[in-house]
């Protein structure tokens, strides 16, 4: 090839998922989740950003939960962002494949739009279920996170689903299934129950 | 015809253009496979849970693909449904589907009847696992997209192709537009009544509008039916619903989402004395009492039913091939 640019090596990033509740009086019975439009920047500030970046976690897959970035230029990574929920384009443009294929049960048909994250289970006799969507305006419930990291070539990500759920009051909220008010309001749970490593 | 861009790229689209139309939302490159594929869909019983419910079980292209005569859609096990089945006319246009637009985009609408329980009660993973084993839609799968192997995008796609296709452009009304025919004096009369009281929401030349309004009827207690408000929880929205299209109204009996009126001339009683007005989020322009003589309310039906579009209702390429 002609020109200056210096071909840059590749390397794959893997990237693992804990996803175990730390509290054993909780019971999982579904826990999935989107994570998508994932990006690295590396120490010298550039950054990577992942293409067609939708992915579908699942702590009912018998194979590890991880996946794999690939193509990602040979340097030092010092931060991680990821939207946990899938942006708009994703929910207004039809028919999809892959990991967003409507059959894996993360799509609501009468209110078009993905799940982005589904918890479900029982905490002592308490049942719980949380669905949550929606995309559009105010009832948007994607979130996009950014943490430090000092990695090469592997990441941990850890979802704790106890430290999410321990943020609400079971008695009064147990199940939310629509968008709405009551689904962005449970996003700010988010940021607690995650870490990454 | 082709715009300057696509000719250059000779990409002919299904839907073509028409003077005084806007452009479709949904336009897919015409593809002869892909709606033979969607129509052998969408007659196919065997994608209901028990063989026995088709979507031309609640669409049937004589009507316009409604249900006539029932006020509520009737599906697997005769259940009863909780709206009417509307008619699948001009869906290209649309940007939003069903009475409460809960849907935004076609080929996502698909997926409603299928999995729900009072309509085919099948599940999207069942049906693919039929088409996929049937030797016959491989081939019409291969022959769609040079894939046999069967995704719920490719069929999602297939069925939406087929729907988008059902265009009713050719009334009297449109005939009349382009200086085709003459109408009557009485349909003349007609026209003008509702270019006054309805093309405000039953905008011409599709008759719809893409927004959700409240035409003053009283919330049905039968269903609760409350409209908008489930999708966008907005307390502005309750009881209002998308404007529907009046294109082949003659043929789409009974009226309304939850199908209360039989005829047209119930319509007409509503909207000139049954208005509700203590709903107040009902559309301004009908907070205005309507006056219609006797006289004008037979005007005004001549008009509507120039809206019958013959060629579409009788179209043999609607129906299932054999
Ligand atoms: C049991 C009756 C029934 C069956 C079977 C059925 N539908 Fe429908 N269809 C309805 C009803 C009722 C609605 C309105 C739903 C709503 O507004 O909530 C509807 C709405 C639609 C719409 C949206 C129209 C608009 O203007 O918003 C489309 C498109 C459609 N159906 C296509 C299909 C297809 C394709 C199938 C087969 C896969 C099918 N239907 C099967 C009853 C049925
Ligand atoms: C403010 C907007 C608005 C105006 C003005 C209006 N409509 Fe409607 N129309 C609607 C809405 C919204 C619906 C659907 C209501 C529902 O089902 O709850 C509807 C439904 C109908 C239907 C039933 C269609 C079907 O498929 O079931 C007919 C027929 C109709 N209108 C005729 C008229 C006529 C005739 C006029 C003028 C006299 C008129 N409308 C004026 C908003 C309007």
């Amino acid at each position: 090839m002609l020109g200056s640019t210096s071909v840059i090596a590749q390397k794959n990033v893997s990237i693992s998922f804990d996803l175990s509740p730390s509290d054993t009086t909780m019971e999982v019975g579904v826990f999935k989740f989107y994570l998508s439009s994932i990006s690295l920047q590396f120490e010298d500030n550039s950054v990577y950003i992942e293409p067609n970046s939708y992915h579908l976690i699942n702590k009912e897959d018998s194979s590890p939960q991880s996946l794999t970035l690939s193509n990602v230029p040979d340097k030092a990574i010092s931060k991680i962002t990821f939207t946990l929920g899938t942006d708009s384009m994703a929910n207004v443009s039809g028919a999809m494949d892959g990991d967003l294929d409507p059959i894996l049960g993360m799509y609501w048909a009468w209110n078009s739009g993905y799940i982005n994250f589904k918890l479900e289970g029982k905490k002592g006799n308490q049942a719980f279920e949380f669905h949550i969507g929606g995309y559009n305006g105010e009832q948007a419930t994607a979130r996009t996170l950014s943490y430090s990291v000092s990695a090469d070539d592997t990441i941990e990500i850890k979802i704790d689903p106890s430290k999410f759920l321990n943020q609400i009051d079971l008695s009064s909220t147990s199940s939310v299934k629509i968008p709405g008010n009551e689904a962005v309001g449970l996003t700010n749970y988010y940021p607690n129950m995650i870490s990454v490593e | 015809m082709y715009s300057v861009k696509n000719y250059q790229h000779r990409i002919r689209y299904s839907i073509q253009m028409k003077k005084g139309w806007p452009e479709p939302i949904y336009n897919p490159r015409e593809s002869n496979a892909k709606f033979e594929l969607g129509k052998k869909l969408f007659y196919d019983p065997k994608l209901s849970r028990d063989g026995s419910v088709s979507c031309a079980h609640c669409h049937l292209s004589f009507t316009a693909f409604t249900h006539v005569d029932h006020a509520v859609s009737h599906g697997i096990e005769g259940k009863k449904g909780t709206r009417n089945s509307p008619v699948l006319i001009n869906l290209a246009w649309n940007n939003t589907f069903h009475w409460d637009g809960g849907i935004n985009h076609l080929e996502m609408q698909m997926i409603n009847p299928i999995e729900h329980p009072a309509e085919m009660d099948n599940s999207l993973e069942n049906v693919i696992t039929y088409l996929n084993s049937n030797q016959v839609y491989r081939k019409l799968f291969y022959d769609s997209y040079s894939d046999s192997t069967v995704n719920s995008k490719a069929m999602l796609q297939a069925f939406a192709y087929f729907t988008s296709q059902l265009i009713s452009r050719n009334s009297k009304y449109d005939q009349y537009k382009n200086k085709e025919l003459k109408l009557s004096l009485q349909e003349k009369k007609g026209m003008k009544l509702f270019k006054k009281n309805c093309n405000s929401c039953h905008t011409a030349p599709l008759f719809n509008s893409n927004i959700y309004a409240s035409n003053g009827l009283s919330i049905d207690t039968n269903y609760n039916d409350v409209g908008r408000y489930a999708i966008s929880r907005l307390g502005s929205d309750s009881l209002k619903f998308r404007v529907p299209t009046l294109r082949n109204i003659e043929h789409s009996y009974p009226y309304m989402h939850d199908g209360r009126f039989k005829k047209l001339r119930d319509v007409l009683e509503h909207y000139t004395n049954d208005i509700d007005i203590n709903n107040p989020y009902l559309s301004e322009e009908l907070r205005k009492k309507i006056i219609l003589s006797d006289d004008d309310k037979k005007d005004l039906i001549a008009f509507l039913k120039t809206l019958t579009d013959k060629e579409f209702l009788y179209n043999k390429r609607f129906r299932p091939s054999r």
